[in-house]
């Protein structure tokens, strides 16, 4: 099947059938930047902040465009009153109890609750163009599922890769308590598209979670599958599965995939978008 | 045996690592010399200042990095260190701990270079030693994280017990953690639940106090390399061109002149390092073991090395380019487990 490649200094690509899939790469932010996305959304941005990177696939025929960027993502973090109180890193009660003994219960300003976590369950902007749609009833859009699914026999073969492509989009250690990951990875096979967002956190002695929103076309089809899941576990759990033939080394901890490999499920939500 | 200090130096600008024993020797001795020093070290300009580091990448190699050589870049910082122990000053910065080495990489990479933990233990044993603060001219004041509430005066930094492990909470954890907050004027609590920030008002007292007229630290990471807040009162200064080799971002050092005046030099990473090579990533991706790309030894090679530290001394003889850790995903065929992601 004839594709090609694209390759234009910060983006790269590749164009296949009525597809485009180009993934965009280029520095963080600058202060300037940084201060309109962070008053924009109202909390601090994450250390690492790739705003104006993206990963977009693109149907030219049905003008459905999907794509994923990192402020979008961000706009969706927590910021309830309650946001903060959910996680706290594993030493706060013993700081708060060592800061009265202190005498420093006068500050009592905390900067606005949030979710400091940056725990985000974006799965994608729908930028879809649908002027090129005949079927106006039915915008270009995902609704749920219950008889499709990604089919992962498929992509368990071995097909040549087209194209292979991660992004990260945002990245933050979290003061050293863990890291907080928003990443893409895209591959392109002659016989369908498969693209992985995934949000993973890490709280040092306090837990996993992995948000993951798969997205899955086979050339030919008419359907976009999109496969949503949310799973976390206590750190110590995860920890205790770690081989202990590896003795005190915890890399695996920072491999996101063995990390999901230990994670149990917890919800799984399929969609389908129809192209025509 | 004589430690020969200026052949270790040359050895290790030639990237060749130094033997067990002698790291050993050079952290007893470079221990011996900081215990010496004071909390509160005071030097005089002028004077070249770095920050941030990460996993430092020294001009004289001309290969690409992978952020893998933080055992070099803290093994020739403190040759440098006892080499010229009144022109070389090391401020111990967050990630010069065991805790945060245990978990972001410097761990595993002494492991993998010398095959034990020994090397890791030598290393974070000496960092119990580093200062917490320098003072220059009697005018700025340079720590790594930023201010605490429970430090009004420099006396009070003079008598912080420093040898020991960065503790979560109290005045040491706050020099080496905290961050400005331009929006505010006071101190506010995390809402990790633990840490502060600082306000406009809080550098104005200080200084105020302290009869000083500016805060240089590190600890942040910024696109141009440096940043000035409140009103020309603080500096923050990165030294790591294109972190993790994808930020991007600028690097600077900061040159401070005989009247105070100060002089961002700012750089970028140089071409050769700009990313590594299919080769150098697939390397890296498997030898760590974590087949992913996405955290490869990434802020593993931070580990080290992000120590705010003021280099004292007239001529600029510290040449530092680039090398952040580097995590991104190497693309190469045959990384199957990589490229057939699920």
């Amino acid at each position: 099947m004839a594709h090609r490649l694209i390759n234009d200094n910060q983006t790269r690509g590749v164009a296949i059938q009525d597809w485009t899939v180009l993934s965009h790469k280029t520095s963080i932010l600058n202060s300037q930047e940084i201060d309109t996305a962070s008053a924009d959304l109202g909390i601090p941005i994450p250390e690492m902040i790739f705003g104006n990177n993206f990963l977009s696939i693109e149907h030219k025929t049905s003008g459905f465009k999907l794509e994923f960027k990192a402020l979008p993502a961000l706009a969706m973090v927590d910021q309830s009153s309650t946001s903060s109180d959910l996680i706290k890193v594993s030493y706060a009660r013993e700081w708060f109890e060592k800061r009265s003994m202190a005498n420093q219960e006068h500050i009592t300003d905390v900067v606005k609750p949030y979710d400091w976590t940056y725990s985000t369950k974006y799965k994608g902007t729908n930028v879809s163009n649908n002027n090129n749609n005949n079927n106006k009833d039915h915008p270009l859009d995902f609704v749920s599922t219950t008889e499709e699914s990604i089919d992962i026999e498929q992509l368990k073969r071995p097909d040549p890769i087209l194209f292979y492509d991660e992004n990260i989009l945002f990245e933050d250690e979290l003061a050293d308590n863990g890291t907080a990951v928003l990443s893409t990875k895209v591959r392109v096979m002659p016989s369908c598209l498969f693209i992985l967002l995934r949000f993973f956190l890490r709280v040092d002695d306090v837990l996993f979670r992995i948000y993951d929103t798969r997205i899955y076309h086979r050339f030919g089809t008419k359907t976009v599958i999109r496969e949503c899941s949310a799973r976390e576990s206590s750190y110590l759990d995860t920890r205790a599965r770690i081989p202990r033939s590896r003795g005190d080394d915890l890399s695996l901890l920072l491999d996101s995939n063995w990390v999901s490999s230990q994670l149990p499920d917890q919800e799984s939500h399929v969609e389908v978008l129809h192209l025509e | 045996m004589v430690l020969d200090l200026d052949a270790c130096i040359e050895s290790l600008f030639r990237r060749q690592l130094l033997a067990e024993s002698v790291i050993k020797e050079i952290c007893e001795k470079t221990k011996e010399l900081l215990m010496s020093e004071s909390n509160v070290v005071h030097i005089k300009a002028p004077v070249t200042v770095v920050g941030d580091i990460h996993g430092l990448y020294l001009t004289r190699g001309d290969y690409v990095d992978r952020g893998l050589y933080s055992v070099e870049t803290i093994s020739i910082l403190t040759c440098l260190k006892l080499r010229y122990p009144d022109r070389v000053q090391l401020v111990r910065g967050n990630h010069e701990s065991r805790a945060v080495t245990s978990t972001y990489g410097f761990y595993t990479e002494c492991m993998k270079k010398y095959g034990t933990t020994d090397v890791w233990h030598y290393f974070t044993d000496l960092f119990d030693y580093l200062t917490l603060s320098v003072v220059i001219d009697n005018m700025i004041f340079c720590v790594h994280g930023g201010l605490s509430p429970s430090i009004h005066t420099i006396d009070q930094i003079k008598v912080i017990d420093r040898f020991k492990e960065i503790p979560h909470e109290g005045p040491m954890a706050d020099l080496v953690w905290s961050d400005p907050d331009p929006g505010r004027e006071e101190f506010a609590v995390s809402p990790r639940g633990a840490g502060y920030t600082f306000g406009s008002m809080v550098v104005e007292k200080f200084l105020h106090e302290n009869r000083m007229d500016h805060i240089l630290r590190a600890h942040q990471l910024c696109m141009e390399g440096f940043q000035v807040l409140f009103d020309d009162q603080l500096s923050t200064v990165w030294s790591a061109p294109n972190y993790c080799y994808r930020c991007g971002n600028l690097a600077s050092i900061l040159e401070i002149g005989v009247e105070g005046e100060r002089h961002f030099n700012v750089f970028e990473a140089a071409p050769e390092n700009e990313r590594p090579s299919p080769a150098e990533a697939q390397r890296t991706l498997f030898s760590n073991g974590v087949p992913t790309g996405l955290f490869n030894n990434g802020n593993g090679g931070a580990g080290v090395g992000n120590g705010g530290g003021g280099v004292n001394g007239s001529n600029g003889a510290m040449t530092f380019a680039g090398g952040a850790s580097g995590s991104n995903g190497g693309v190469d065929p045959v990384q199957y487990t990589i490229l057939y992601f699920l």
